[in-house]
C-alpha cells in the first residue's frame, strides 16, 4: 500500500486541521499566555479553507482516498467549509468568553480543532470504518469541551449524559457495522454495501445492522427519541461550545447521514418493509420537529430553548434526508444549503448567548434579556434577525433553507403531510422565537445592561447576519455551491 | 452435548449474569465483580471463535487493566462512606419495559436469521492483525491516534486543579 502524494493534497484540509491541533497544543506548552495558540488555531483554520477552496478549484470529480475509506468529492468540500468556518466561529467567540468567566485553557483550542477534524473525516467517510472513528473523534472531543467548564455544575452534569448516551450510540454503531459487516460478507465500505444489500436484504441480521446504524446517527443528531441529552448538555457546555455543537457536530452528522443513507441504503429493493427506512424516518422526523417545538415553547431558559429549537430543526433536516431516500432530484443540494443556512444563524444566535452573559450575571432567562434594545440596539437587531431566520420568516437564509428542503420533498406525493407538519411546526415555533424579541424591545430592563465589548465576537456576529441576510436576498451563490456538490458518484 | 458447546454456555452465562449484576446490585463491589465476570465471559467467548489476540487482549486491556483501575477506585474512594447503597437503581420500570422489547426482538432476530455456518480454522490472527494495522488500516489506524490524543488532553483538562494565571 502506498500513499499518493495526491492523495495527501486532496485531504490537506483535514491533515491541516488535525495538525494544527496538536500544533496549538505544544505552541500553548511554550509561548507565554494563551495567545499564540488561539492565533495558531484561527490561522490555521483559515489555511485550511484556502486548501479547501484550492480543491474545489483544482478537481471536478470525486476523488476516492485510501481505497475507498474516505472520498473527497464537492458535497464533502462543501461541508469541510461550513465546518471549518464552524471552528474559525467558535475559536472567535471562545476566547473573550473563557477570558470573562476565567477558565481559559489553550487545550479549548486544539480540542475545537480536533472535534471538527472528526467531523470532516465524517463526512468524506465512505467506509463503515472512517464513519465511526470521525464520529468518536468528533464526539470526544465534544463530551471534553462540555466538560470544561468546571465551576459550572451544569457543565457536569451535562457532560456525563452526553458522553454516557454518546457511548451507548457509538455502541449501536459498532454492532450495526458489525452485523451488517457479517451479513454482507465482509463488506464495511458504502459501494461493496450497497452492491450486496439487495441480497443481504432478506437476512433480519442486517436488517437490524442497518436500523442499529440509523439509531447510532440519530443520537449524534439528537432527533427524538434519542434526544434526551441535548437540553442538559446544551446548556452546561461553555457558550461558544453550544454554538459548535449545535452547527458544526450537526452538520457533520447530518452529512454522515446523506451518505450512508444516499449510498449504503439507497437501494430500493432493501426490504424493510417496502418504503423502509425512508417511512421510519419519516415518523421520526415528525415526531422530532413536533416535540421539540412543543417543548421549546415552555422553556424560560434560552440556552434550553435553544436546544430544543436545534431537536426541531433537526426533524426539518430530516425531510431533506427522507426525500433523499425517495430519490428525489435536487434533495442533496437543498439539504446543503439548509445545513448552511442553520449553521451560520445557529453560531450567530449562541454568539449573542455568549456575549450577553457576564461572570456575575449569566442572564440566561428570557426575562434577563429584557430592554436590551434600548441600550444596545445593533445586537438586538442582530439578534432579531437571526431569530426570524431560525423561525424560517423571508428575507433570511433560514427561510431559503426551509424553502428549498420543502419544495424538494413535495416533489414526493409520499411527502406532502410531512412539509405540512413541517409548516405548521414552523408557525408554532414563530412564538417562542418572538419571545425573545418581545422581552428585547418591548419590556423594561430588569438590571443595567454590560456586555463586555469584544472584537472576535462582534466579527462572529457581523458575519453571520451578513451571510444569513446574504443568503436570503441573493441565494443563488451558495446553492450554485450546493449543487456542485450533487456531482458525486459514489 | 459436546464439550464445546457446553463451554460456550458457561462463557456466555458467565457473561450474561455478570452483565445482569452490573446495574442490578446494590453494591457498587458487587457491580465491578459482575463486570469482572461479564468481561472474562466475553474474553472466553472470543478465545472459543480463536481470536486469540483479542481474546488476550480483552484480559489484558479490560480486567488488568480498567476493571483493577475501577475496583481500587472503588476501594480507596473516601468519598463512598455508605457502599451498600452506593449503586441506586432508578427507572426500573421503564428500563424493564425497554429490556423486555428489545430483549424479545433480538432473540427473535437471532432465531429467524438464517445463519451460515463455517468450520472454524484456528490459526494465529495475531500477525494478520499487525500486518492489517500498518497496511489496510493504516488510515483508521492514525485517526485513533487523534481520538487518543483527544482524550488524553480532555481528561487532563477536566481533572487538574485549575490553574490562576498572573
Amino acid at each position: 500500500m502506498t500513499i499518493a502524494a495526491a492523495q495527501i493534497v486532496a485531504l490537506s484540509p483535514l491533515l491541516m486541521i488535525t495538525g494544527v491541533g496538536c500544533l496549538a497544543l505544544l505552541l500553548d506548552t511554550m509561548a507565554k499566555g494563551r495567545a499564540p495558540a488561539l492565533w495558531l488555531a484561527q490561522l490555521g483554520c483559515v489555511a485550511a479553507l484556502l486548501a479547501v477552496a484550492n480543491q474545489w478549484m483544482g478537481s471536478g470529480s470525486s476523488q476516492p482516498i485510501w481505497s475507498g475509506m474516505l472520498i473527497v468529492d464537492r458535497m464533502a468540500l462543501f461541508l469541510d467549509g461550513v465546518l471549518i468556518i464552524a471552528a474559525l466561529a467558535t475559536l472567535l467567540v471562545a476566547a473573550p468568553f473563557m477570558r470573562e468567566h476565567e477558565f481559559e485553557h489553550g487545550e479549548h483550542y486544539a480540542l475545537v480543532l480536533f472535534a471538527t477534524a472528526g467531523g470532516m473525516t465524517v463526512v468524506h467517510a465512505t467506509h463503515l470504518l472512517s464513519l465511526l472513528i470521525g464520529i468518536e473523534t468528533m464526539s470526544l472531543a465534544a463530551y471534553l469541551l462540555v466538560a470544561s467548564w468546571r465551576r459550572q455544575p451544569a457543565g457536569a452534569e451535562g457532560a456525563l449524559k452526553y458522553l454516557l448516551l454518546g457511548a451507548f450510540a457509538a455502541g449501536f454503531l459498532v454492532y450495526g457495522t458489525a452485523l451488517v459487516y457479517g451479513t454482507t460478507g465482509g463488506e464495511m465500505s458504502y459501494a461493496g454495501i450497497a452492491a450486496r444489500a439487495a441480497r443481504a436484504a432478506d437476512n433480519p441480521l442486517f436488517i437490524m445492522g442497518a436500523y442499529f446504524l440509523l439509531t447510532g446517527m440519530l443520537f449524534k443528531i439528537a432527533a427524538v427519541p434519542f434526544h434526551m441529552w441535548a437540553p442538559d448538555a446544551y446548556e452546561g457546555a461553555p457558550t461558544p461550545v453550544t454554538g459548535l455543537m449545535a452547527s458544526g457536530i450537526k452538520v457533520a452528522a447530518v452529512g454522515g447521514l446523506v451518505r450512508l443513507l444516499g449510498s449504503a441504503f439507497a437501494n430500493p429493493g432493501l426490504a424493510l418493509g417496502h418504503a423502509g427506512w425512508v417511512r421510519v424516518l419519516g415518523g421520526i422526523a415528525f415526531a422530532t420537529m413536533t416535540w421539540g417545538n412543543l417543548a421549546a415553547l415552555r422553556q424560560e431558559n434560552v440556552k434550553r430553548m435553544l436546544a430544543y429549537s436545534s431537536i426541531a430543526h433537526a426533524g426539518y433536516l430530516m425531510i431533506g434526508l427522507v426525500a433523499l431516500g425517495q430519490k428525489v432530484d435536487g434533495a442533496q443540494p437543498a439539504l446543503l444549503v439548509y445545513l448552511a443556512a442553520y449553521a451560520a444563524t445557529t453560531l450567530g444566535v449562541f454568539t449573542v448567548v455568549a456575549w450577553v452573559g457576564r461572570r456575575d450575571d449569566e442572564r440566561l432567562l428570557i426575562r434577563d434579556w429584557a430592554g436590551m434594545a434600548r441600550t444596545r440596539p445593533a445586537v438586538a437587531l442582530a439578534m432579531t434577525v437571526l431569530l426570524l431566520s431560525l423561525a424560517g420568516v423571508p428575507p433570511t437564509g433560514g427561510f431559503f433553507g426551509k424553502f428549498y428542503v420543502f419544495r424538494a420533498a413535495m416533489q414526493s406525493p409520499d411527502l406532502a403531510w410531512l412539509v405540512v407538519a413541517a409548516v405548521l411546526n414552523s408557525l408554532v415555533s414563530v412564538y417562542y422565537y418572538l419571545r425573545i424579541v418581545v422581552a428585547m424591545y418591548f419590556r423594561d430592563p430588569v438590571r443595567p445592561w454590560q456586555p463586555f465589548p469584544s472584537v472576535g465576537m462582534a466579527i462572529v456576529l457581523f458575519v453571520t447576519v451578513v451571510v444569513v441576510l446574504a443568503l436570503g436576498v441573493v441565494p443563488r451563490p451558495v446553492v450554485e455551491l450546493a449543487a456542485g456538490g450533487l456531482v458525486t458518484h459514489w | 452435548m459436546p464439550t464445546n458447546l457446553v463451554v460456550f454456555y458457561l462463557f456466555a452465562l458467565a457473561a450474561v449474569v455478570g452483565a445482569a449484576g452490573v446495574p442490578m446490585s446494590k453494591n457498587i463491589f458487587w457491580s465491578a465483580m459482575g463486570l469482572l465476570s461479564a468481561l472474562v465471559g466475553v474474553a472466553g467467548l472470543y478465545v472459543l471463535l480463536s481470536a486469540d489476540f483479542l481474546a488476550v487482549t480483552q484480559l489484558l486491556v479490560y480486567i488488568g487493566g480498567v476493571l483493577v483501575l475501577i475496583i481500587f477506585a472503588v476501594m480507596l474512594t473516601s468519598q463512598i462512606k455508605e457502599i451498600e447503597v452506593s449503586n441506586q437503581n432508578v427507572g426500573l420500570v421503564s428500563g424493564a419495559i425497554l429490556f423486555a422489547l428489545t430483549g424479545t426482538l433480538l432473540c427473535f432476530v437471532a432465531i429467524w436469521a438464517p445463519w451460515k455456518v463455517v468450520l472454524l480454522q484456528s490459526h494465529e490472527t495475531t500477525t494478520d492483525i499487525g500486518n492489517g494495522l500498518l497496511g489496510a488500516w493504516l488510515l483508521p489506524f492514525e485517526v485513533t491516534s487523534v481520538v487518543l490524543l483527544a482524550t488524553l488532553i480532555g481528561a487532563i483538562v477536566v481533572a487538574r486543579k485549575e490553574i490562576k494565571e498572573d
